[in-house]
């Protein structure tokens, strides 16, 4: 039976109790085994992969393309499908200009992405539709920050040849309808590009039965090391597209005049690559496979219900997202009166870490009529217990403003 | 006293709360400024003789860190020559780098910010946009 009491030692920064950690959404910490495993990478078998043929090198190799498999089987796909980059923000790019690269979107033709995007999701697409003469179409959301599947498909009957989405808001923790998502565009032969950052770590995503082309994620957001990443591609698409990048690794032949490319993954991973970071997350996903899984995304669950219910019982304090179980694992709120700064800093002053800001999803913001917030985010380790932390602490910041109040 | 207080120093929320420079000026020059980190923006707006400032003051959203030290600074800064204005910005920019301690008597109220590193830039944002309006005023007459 999973609970949350069995694996906080696990994590070290956890296990000391000093901080209820609850900026999840912007990275998770990780457990021992994903922290040894890049010690005993270096202290064991350090060596440049897919050059050498000592058995040193033989053995980085080895462990590098295992983790490979591992992530692959993890999405349920072949192993050549997985492009190792250093994060969705380099993933995100690498498709988006391989795709404008190849021509898949020529000038004059029309893309979409969705106006809940994270920066990472927004901001290449845009200034490529800028530079190669494409249009960019938005899929607005509700005041509540959901996307309902008829505002998807309206935009798709416009004629766009791309989506970008997300499957999981960052600012929101809103769950998008991405499996009618994902069939709707097939059945229109529009591409589709997943922003999985939120949504891997949360959710079971298997590539193929989602029917996403493309699907983006960050290893540091579900207990993986920081600088690493993955782009899960179609086959058929990827063996058509250009690389990004150009260097050693990706090669086939070079001559003076001319170069051919390596076959799949590697034509796309340019340079030496994160070998710690692969097998960093490698672990990380053995790890999250060890649990009962669907018990801890029960659990998380719970706790965003009960941090819902509780936000919403102190007066001075306004929640923005559906409230409903389409959020998951994030909450964003301000402090009525209240700059999320100074909320965030006296939150910091009683040990409880959450994240003010812009959450790197400025259009969002804007939609909701507001430039910043507090976001909580959970995951697996929280406990009933951060959560009550979180919300007594709230109700005591008129003891450090006392204007919070008088501002109702 | 602990961390927060120092930073939230009752002297700090005086000024936080004192609305009297806030608000567009009219007929006046304006720079507006940004902390790209946290989306914050202010705008200054400053009345000058082409020596001394008349009257400043600044519109804008932002923490209470900021809120009261773009205050204090347009309370600050009336009355000063552009030069003596300069010099007083520079003085507490290096002052909240750390690189000095010698400041006025009230502006030690940001003291208890430089232990919060995340919030210098906070601090400084509305100091940073008025350093750049006045150059930009006295380059101008300059010409």
């Amino acid at each position: 039976m999973f609970s949350p009491e069995n694996i906080r030692d696990d994590f070290p920064i956890i296990k000391t109790g000093e901080l209820v950690y609850l900026d999840n959404a912007a990275t998770t910490q990780k457990p021992s085994c994903v922290i040894n495993s890049i010690c005993e990478y270096y202290e064991k078998y350090n060596a440049n992969v897919h050059r050498s043929n000592y058995s040193l090198a033989e053995k980085a190799t080895e462990n590098y393309e295992r983790a490979r498999k591992k992530i692959a089987n993890f999405l349920g796909v072949e192993e050549d499908r997985i492009i190792f980059t250093r994060g969705a923000t380099e993933a995100i790019n690498l498709v988006a200009y391989s795709i404008f690269l190849g021509g898949l979107l020529q000038p004059g033709d029309k893309m979409a992405v969705t106006i809940a995007e994270h920066h990472s999701n927004f901001v290449p697409w845009q200034q490529l539709c800028k530079k190669f003469e494409v249009e960019m179409r938005i899929v607005d959301t509700t005041d509540e920050g959901y996307i309902p599947i008829e505002s998807f498909t309206e935009v798709m009957d416009e004629g766009i040849k791309l989506l970008a989405f997300t499957g999981m808001s960052n600012s929101l923790g809103v769950v998008m309808p991405y499996h009618e998502v994902c069939k709707a565009a097939r059945e229109r032969e529009i591409l589709t590009v997943l922003d999985g950052a939120q949504l891997v770590p949360h959710h079971r995503v298997k590539v193929d039965e989602i029917g996403c082309d493309f699907l983006a994620f960050s290893g540091h957001k579900i207990l993986g090391p920081m600088g690493i990443g993955v782009l899960c591609g179609r086959r058929d698409i990827l063996e058509k597209l250009p690389p990004f990048m150009y260097g050693g690794e990706m090669i086939d032949k070079v001559t003076i005049e001319e170069t051919t490319f390596n076959v799949l993954p590697y034509k796309f991973e340019a340079g030496t690559p994160n070998v710690e970071g692969a097998i960093g997350l490698a672990k990380a996903i053995e790890y999250v496979e060890n649990i009962e899984w669907n018990d801890a995304v029960k659990h998380v669950m719970s706790l965003t219900k009960r941090l819902l219910e509780g936000l919403a019982s102190i007066e001075f304090v306004e929640i923005y997202g559906p409230g409903d179980d389409r959020q998951h694992s994030i909450v964003s709120f301000n402090v009525k009166g209240l700059h999320p700064h100074d909320v965030a800093q006296y939150l910091s002053s009683r040990k409880i870490a959450v994240r003010s800001g812009h959450h790197c999803a400025q259009p969002q913001l804007r939609r909701l009529g507001i430039k910043a917030s507090c976001r909580a985010s959970l995951y697996i380790y929280n406990t009933k217990d951060d959560v009550d932390r979180l919300l007594r602490a709230l109700e005591e910041i008129v003891t450090v403003f006392p204007w919070v109040m008088r501002n109702e | 006293m602990s961390n927060l207080d120092e930073l939230y120093r009752d002297m700090l929320l005086e000024f936080y709360m004192d609305t009297s420079h806030k608000g567009e000026l009219k007929e006046s020059e304006h720079r507006e400024g940004k902390n790209i980190s946290c989306g914050d923006e202010v705008t200054l707006y400053m009345k000058h003789d082409g020596d001394r400032i008349i009257k400043a003051s600044f519109t804008g959203d932002g923490c209470v860190v900021s809120q009261a030290s773009a205050s204090v600074m347009a309370h600050l800064l009336e009355g000063k020559t552009l030069e003596e204005a300069r010099r007083l910005i520079l003085n507490f920019i290096s002052f909240m780098k750390g690189d000095t301690e010698d400041i006025s008597e009230e502006l030690k109220i940001f003291e208890g910010v430089k232990q919060f590193p995340s919030r210098v830039k906070c601090a400084t944002l509305a100091w940073h946009t008025a350093l750049e309006l006045i150059e930009d005023i006295m380059k101008k007459k300059g010409n």
